[in-house]
This record gives C-alpha cells, structure tokens and sequence, in this order.
C-alpha cells in the first residue's frame, strides 16, 4: 500500500499541492495545516486509492484548516471523481474543478483511456467526442449522467 | 418497481432472474467492481462475479426464490482483481426477480482487526514502560537500601570491636549495653529487609481486600528506609476504610507520591508532608498534600515523559504509570487546589465493611455453583479483615460481614451453607451456628475449616 506524500511548493500567492498515493485512516495532512495563500491548487493525479474513513478525514481537515479564497482542483483521477459523485462535501465550498479525468475506450483496437477533461467540454451532461492516435472515436466508458454529476453540484 | 429505483443507491445492487442472470446493476457495482458498465454489461451471470469462499450461491437463489422471504448471507470473503473483500449479502425476492444488495465491511474488518493489534501492542508498550519505570525503582532503591543498611552494619561492626574489647577488660556492664545496642542495629536492617520481602511478595495481578492505612504506613516506612525523609515532618490521620486492590501497585502509587513530595520540599523550611484518608458513600480516598513549590502545568503531569525535574532525576513515567495503576483499580488519582504545595488524591471505590464478600476465586467468577458458601458476621473489621486474609484462596465462597440485620436476612434466605457469629447478641436458628469469643481467630479458622473439609 503506497503511503500519501504531498509536496508543497508557493509562488506568490498560490500554494501548490501534489498529492500522491492513497487516502486512508492513516493519512497525516499535518503539512497542508497553516497554508495562508489566497489561492490554492490541488493536484490530485497521483491519487490512486480513498477509502470511506480516508474521504471523512479529508472532507474534516478541509473544513478546518482549508482557509484559501479559492481551492482548485487540478487533474482529478476516476477514483476522487467517483467520491465526488458519492460523497457530499467532498470539494471545498469555496472549491472550483479545473481539470478530471474521464474514462473511454476504443472498440478497435480494445484498449481503455484516461483522458483529461476540463468541466467546460462537458456540454448538457454529454462527454466530449475525443479519437485515438488512428483517429477512432473513442466511446465514453462509463455512465454519463451518473459520472458527471459532480459537476451539477 | 422500476430498477432504475436503484440508481442511485450508495451500496451495490444487482437484479437477477430465478437463474443469476443479470438484468441490472446499479452505478455503485461499476465502482465496487473497479468494472466499467461495458464489462460488467458483459457478464452475464452473477455467479461468475461474486466468487465467494464457503457460500453456494445458486443454492441461496434458489432458496430465497422458493420461500419469497430475504435471507441475508453470514459474512463471506470475496476475491476481487487478488483483493479480499469482506461482505455480507442480502438476497431479496420481488415480483418474480431477485434482488442483491452488497455490504461491504471491508474497512470496518480492517480497522477492527488494525486497532485489535495495536490495543495489543500498546498494551505490551505500556507493560513494558510499567516494568522499566519498577528497574528505575529499583535501582533508586538498591542505592538507598545500601546505604541504609551500610550506616548500622557500621555501627555494628563498631560495637563488635568495642564488646571484643570489654569483654578482654571484664568490663560487662559495657558489653551488655553493646550488645543491647547491637540488637537495635540488627533489628533495624531486620525491618528494612523486612519491608522490601513485603513489596517483593505480592504478584502486580492480584486484587486484595486491604486496609488502606497497611498500605500507606508500608509506603511511609519503604521511604523513610531509603533514608531520603530528612527533616520532613509527617502528619498522617488514620482511618479503617478497605479496598479492592493489589498491595505492591497501590504502594508503589504511595511511594512515587512520597518521593515527589520529597523532591519538592528540597528547598523549603518547616517541610511538611500530610496524609489523609478519608471515605464517602460511594469512595475511600488517601490525599497527599505537601507543603512545596506546588504543581506548575497541571494539565500535563499525568502524561507519559513528562517531567519538571532535572535531566537525569526524574524518567517522567511516575505520575502516568500512578494513573493507569489507579484506572487498573477502578480508581483514579487526581490533583486538587491546595494554598501551599501539592495536594492529590488517589481515589477508590469503597468497599462498604456492611457486606464485602470474596475469595479471590469467587472474585475472578472461578467458584462452582456447588462450592460451599460461609457467612460470618463480627462487628470487629480487623477480626473480618484477618479471617478475609487466612480464606481469600480457599475453594468456598466467603460472605463476610459487619451488618447484623444483612447476617440475619442472608441466613433466613437459605443462600448460605455455614453460618457463624462473632456476637453472641446475633444469632440464627435455622443453621448450625458457633458463638465465639472476638479475637479468638485461631479457633474459629480451625473449627470452619474442619467442618467444610
């Protein structure tokens, strides 16, 4: 099981964090504690596995300690998509989604992809046609209406 | 009912025909399963999906289907992508379909089976940080016995020479007060030898009826034995109160007190330390108070490490180890507001002399519905607490009590096999009963003991 590592990088007045690894009971946001930047950047790619008591902690510490006038939420893999989908709270109320991950496949040549969305090129709740390198049209590979309804809240 | 109900359900749901095929499955199972709808729309039956150890799936279909009642399966181990899940299942029957609702309690196995471990391992920790606080006692005391016994060795030696010498001189006046003062050197390391026997004596598990002021008086003279008392004046005010608890721990509770006090009263004129116990309806406590520089960080004393004297004089595991001694007695030891100095109070439950009862057998729930049941009523607690002492590890369940009316009504209920008095006022006709005279315990053991045996 792979530990959680952030790291915490500012330049003026942002604070970026790259999270990686798994969210559990175990995890220690401890560094994420006393951050003042007006804006703060999450990137979540590194994310590979929350669990329920991982989600309760994060969505606690945000409320607590998360004091930003603006929280993004950068490169949002399937697993956090799929909690935002589930759990309230989740995102930050003064939150804004940047970018996510979205899941298709090409019948073709039978592979599956992770592509980066941004909530713009979602239109009416309908994935974004995207092709392969061959110039396929990916299908999306899940169900629409529910995987993007975070993006309703 | 329209599947599409299920949609949004946060655990994962699966409808099937009499035969596991799969007709819906809700979006938290594309979740569960880490499948996308396209594969799972591809599997064609359930069972292919649910590999479960010990559990006949189609059978349970078919079993649910048959009675039209829900069975809700024991929990089972399912293997997902070489990941064991821990689950429950509920297999529902609706207009001819079958409904399956998926409980996963995975994390809460997990976390049960985590925290199991660690309460174990914290338990280790704490009984090994228990037993290294005791080496520091010991060490400590080793210095102090030492030097205790070195000062009458000394003086024994002394007048070993100066016998030698009068007796050479015939001078037995002199010999004979050497010889006197001889003995009051030997009966002192006697009483130091005697007192760490006492110490060393009881095992850390037992739970004794004690009497508190034995406890505090053995205390009081471990520490004047390690020689660190001085000039200390001590005001302790006696009571009979008894309780439940092991001798060893509560001294050791006592002495590290003792100690502290000490410590603190280093720089202070006219040193005082006082002791007290006191009892209520529900608790007996022992206060110790000194007359020192007090307590500073009061919220912190009791943790672990914690410590306000100079590197290397204290381990900061005293207080912390009094408290879960204490918690272990279902006590516990507090710090109260106190003008001059320190003042704590160790707090227990009272163990009301109405009516205590106990073999250690009876205590630890070992005695057989069989085993003979005794009850002695004395007025006297000492006399009670002699005879708790001579009985606590026999095979027979002792009632011991100062309560008259409590003798008569136990008697008159047929609860007990023997009764005895210690008060010729008290008395049973219904049961074979002795008077003996109070004090005589020697008697009253032999006689008891001869009619169970």
């Amino acid at each position: 099981m792979s530990r959680l590592t952030i790291a915490v990088t500012h330049v003026e007045n942002t604070v970026e964090v790259v999270m990686q690894g798994q969210i559990n009971e175990d995890s220690n946001f401890d560094s994420l504690k006393g951050l003042s930047s007006k804006r703060m950047i999450l990137n979540l790619k590194g994310i590979s596995h929350i669990n329920s008591c991982g989600i309760r902690e994060w969505i606690e510490f945000q409320k607590e300690y998360f004091h930003a006038e603006e929280v993004i939420y950068q490169e949002c893999p399937q697993v956090i998509v799929e909690q935002m989908n589930i759990v309230s709270g989740f995102v930050h109320k003064k939150g804004i989604i940047e970018s996510f991950y979205a899941p298709y496949y090409s019948e073709v040549i039978d592979k599956e992809f992770k592509l980066l969305l941004k909530p713009s090129d979602v239109v009416d709740g309908k994935a974004p046609v995207r092709i392969d390198e061959e110039g396929g049209e990916l299908e999306f590979d899940d169900i629409e209406a529910q995987y993007f309804n975070f993006l309703r809240k | 009912m329209k599947h599409s109900s299920f949609d949004h359900l946060q655990n994962p749901v699966f409808i099937t025909d009499k035969n596991g095929k799969i007709l819906y499955f809700n979006f938290v199972c594309s979740l569960f399963f880490k499948l996308p709808p396209r594969k799972l729309k591809s599997i064609e039956n359930i069972i292919e999906l649910l590999d479960v150890d010990n559990y006949s799936l189609v059978k349970e279909i078919k079993k649910a289907l048959d009675s039209k009642a829900p069975t809700v399966s024991p929990e089972l181990s399912l293997h997902l992508n070489n990941i064991k899940f821990t689950v429950i299942l509920k297999l529902i029957p609706f207009e001819g379909e079958l409904l399956i609702h998926i409980q996963d309690f995975s994390i809460e196995k997990h976390l049960h089976e985590k925290y199991k471990q660690q309460i174990i391992e914290l338990k280790q920790t704490h009984d090994q940080i228990v037993k290294s606080d005791k080496l520091t006692a010991l060490g400590e005391l080793i210095a102090g016995i030492s030097h205790e016994i070195s000062s009458p060795l000394t003086v024994a030696s002394d007048k070993l020479l100066s016998i030698t010498e009068n007796l050479h001189q015939k001078n037995y006046e002199c010999v004979a007060v050497d010889l006197n003062d001889l003995q009051d050197e030997f009966s002192r390391i006697k009483q130091i030898v005697s007192n760490m026997q006492s110490m060393a004596k009881n095992r850390d598990e037992d739970l004794n009826v004690l009497r508190l002021d034995n406890v505090v008086e053995n205390a009081l003279s471990f520490v004047r034995d390690l020689g660190i008392m001085g000039d200390i004046e001590i005001d302790y005010s006696k009571d009979d109160s008894l309780a439940l608890c092991n001798e060893g721990k509560l001294q050791q509770v006592l002495i590290n007190l003792l100690k502290n006090s000490i410590d603190a009263l280093a720089q202070i004129e006219n040193k005082k330390i006082t002791i007290k116990l006191e009892c209520n309806d529900q608790t007996v406590s022992i206060h110790v108070l000194d007359n020192g520089h007090g307590i500073k960080d009061e919220d912190q004393i009791f943790d672990m490490f914690f410590t306000t004297k100079e590197y290397g004089e204290g381990t900061g595991l005293g207080l912390a180890i009094s408290q879960k001694i204490m918690q272990s007695f279902h006590g516990q030891i507090t710090t109260l507001a106190h003008d001059h100095g320190a003042h704590f109070q160790l707090e227990l439950p009272k163990l009301d002399l109405e009516c205590f009862t106990s073999t250690n057998r009876y205590l630890l729930g070992e005695c057989e519905y069989e085993d003979p049941k005794i009850i002695i009523y004395s007025p006297d607690s000492k006399q009670l607490d002699n005879l708790y002492q001579h009985f606590k590890n026999e095979k027979y369940v002792l009632i011991l009590t100062g309560d008259a009316q409590q003798f008569e009504a136990l008697c008159d209920s047929y609860m007990v096999d023997y009764a005895f008095s210690f008060d010729d006022a008290v008395t049973t006709e219904e049961y074979e009963y002795s008077w003996l005279p109070t004090g005589d315990d020697s008697k009253c053991i032999d006689l008891i003991k001869g009619m169970v045996s």
